[in-house]
């Protein structure tokens, strides 16, 4: 089977899995608008507050209970599965892409779904709607992409789902730097260029050591 | 970084002496702990032969 | 039992840290700072082992990916327990020293949010090193781990970066004269007292593989432990 393919397989089994169980569109979103509810008690219902702060508000929300649609059940194989995919001459390249690409969609469906809710709670100022169109996929995919990266390392760990947090978390800095600016930029009428650049240029860089750790990787699962 | 809020602080040995002993005790205390560590498993080696 | 060439090594550490100290703490006070600007003898060379070590750990990492040699593992592991050690007393100093120049304990600044960040990803590194108990399991996850980690440091760094130029600019203040000469000095010694500890930490990690093997080869048979004879020489197995 060609790489595409099976990379094209790979996510479509992740996918289907996770419309089995809905763990990310039952759970987990329903999870992080509750704690958008919750945050104005902690901080204010005052309304222009809200409003300032609702932008910063939604990545870091996204960011860490994004972490939740990594560690989801659908982004574990089994042993068998393992065994499965290893007989069937899958690449590791190929795994480590295809799990890749289906996180990264249900990181930006989960994005999706919790922008209305930010939207209705916290009537933000978000400086126009087409920026996201660029912002959110590259952040989704590079959450992905650590997400695949750190759930390798972690892989059939007792502690994984305390230890890929920690793993994930100081790295995604520049992901939160890139999509957070890239909204004050618009706000005070600049560019956001730079800040595309820079969210593109660590999915780049993640991408190119998932890819190279990829087979290394594949051994560890035994 | 911020703008230089005292340039002559009053108690500034309090402050360099802090930072010395937590650095300097820090190291120190490090060096200790990996002695008795050293120590503790080469008792346990001598003990399973 | 410490080897003479470790226990030379040791004795020349702590004599050179002794004279840093004791030249950080007569050397002429800093025009603008004062007295204060001395934790930088301590605070600096600090922040500078903790890059070192963190970076030894990627080349026992790169290395151990290529040879798969136990020796490379451990010397990975050893010196990013160093660094983390280093990252934290590095961070404790300089919130001590910008507590009276900067009037708080904590800014946003590029280099003090990248050691934070260090601290707690190295961190993570040495729980996913406790939470893998196969030794070939762990060397390799922790080997790509170390380096995937490495990679993102200069653009977590360079982020922070563009981060603040949104917000401030940054200044520095340079010292030059006697001033310098301490600071090199103190990173000098302190570089002495990175390789005593490297190679405790080694020896350490040396005799815990060796124990770990001697556990598994001394390990009874399970259904037989019971009627084993006793051991020879009165020594019991622990």
């Amino acid at each position: 089977m060609p790489f595409w393919a099976q990379v094209r397989e790979i996510a479509r089994k992740d996918l289907v899995i996770e419309i089995r169980t809905a763990e990310v569109l039952l759970m987990t979103v329903p999870f992080a608008a509750a704690a958008l509810v919750l945050i104005p008690f902690a901080i204010g219902t005052d309304a222009p507050l809200l409003a300032e702060l609702g932008p910063g508000l939604f990545w870091i929300v996204v960011l860490l209970f994004g972490v939740l649609v990594i560690l989801r059940k659908s982004a574990v194989d089994e042993g068998p599965q393992q065994d499965l995919v290893r007989l069937l001459g899958i690449d590791p390249a190929a795994r480590f892409t295809g799990s890749t690409v289906a996180t990264s969609l249900l990181v930006l469906l989960f994005e999706v779904a919790l922008l209305p809710i930010l939207i209705a709670l916290y009537n933000p100022d978000l400086g126009g709607w087409w920026w996201m169109a660029a912002v959110l996929p590259l952040v989704a995919a590079g959450l992905g992409l650590l997400g695949s990266l750190t759930g390798g390392v972690t892989a059939s760990l007792g502690t994984r789902t305390s230890l890929t947090p920690l793993l994930i978390v100081p790295l995604a800095l520049p992901l939160l730097v890139g999509a957070t600016q890239a909204v004050e930029s618009l706000q005070l009428g600049r560019s956001i260029l730079p800040w595309l650049v820079l969210l593109a240029a660590v999915d780049l860089a993640l991408a190119v050591s998932g890819v190279l750790a990829a087979r290394p990787l594949e051994e560890v699962t035994t | 970084m911020a703008d230089l809020v005292a340039a002559q602080v009053d108690n500034a040995w309090w402050y360099v002496s802090a930072a010395y002993v937590i650095i300097l005790g820090g190291m120190a205390g490090f060096v200790a702990v990996l002695g008795l560590r050293i120590r503790r498993a080469r008792q346990a080696l001598d003990d399973l032969r | 039992m410490t080897q003479p060439k470790a226990r030379w090594l040791e004795i020349t550490a702590i004599v050179v840290v002794i004279a840093a100290v004791v030249r950080g703490l007569t050397v002429e006070a800093d025009v603008t700072q004062g007295d204060v600007q001395r934790i930088m003898y301590v605070h600096v060379p600090a922040a500078w082992l903790a890059f070192l070590a963190f970076g030894v750990t990627v080349v026992g990492s790169v290395a151990w990916l290529r040879t798969r040699r136990r020796t490379w593992d451990r010397l990975a592991a050893a010196s990013a327990e160093i660094g983390v050690v280093f990252t934290g007393l590095a961070i404790l100093a300089g919130m001590i020293w910008a507590r009276p120049v900067w009037g708080q304990f904590w800014t946003w600044e590029p280099r003090l949010v990248t050691t934070a960040l260090l601290f707690f990803v190295y961190l993570g590194y040495l729980a996913l090193r406790r939470a893998v108990l196969d030794p070939e399991q762990r060397a390799r996850r922790a080997a790509i781990m170390g380096i995937v980690a490495f990679i993102q440091i200069p653009i977590v760094y360079q982020s922070v970066n563009w981060w603040r130029s949104l917000h401030q600019t940054s200044s520095r203040n340079s010292i030059d004269g006697p001033l310098r000469l301490t600071l090199w000095l103190a990173v000098l010694a302190f570089t002495f007292a990175y390789a005593v500890m490297l190679s405790r930490r080694l020896e350490l990690a040396r005799l815990e593989d060796e124990l770990e093997q001697a556990r598994l080869a001394g390990t009874p048979d399970v259904a037989g432990a019971a009627i084993t004879a006793p051991t020879l020489e009165g020594v019991t197995r622990g």
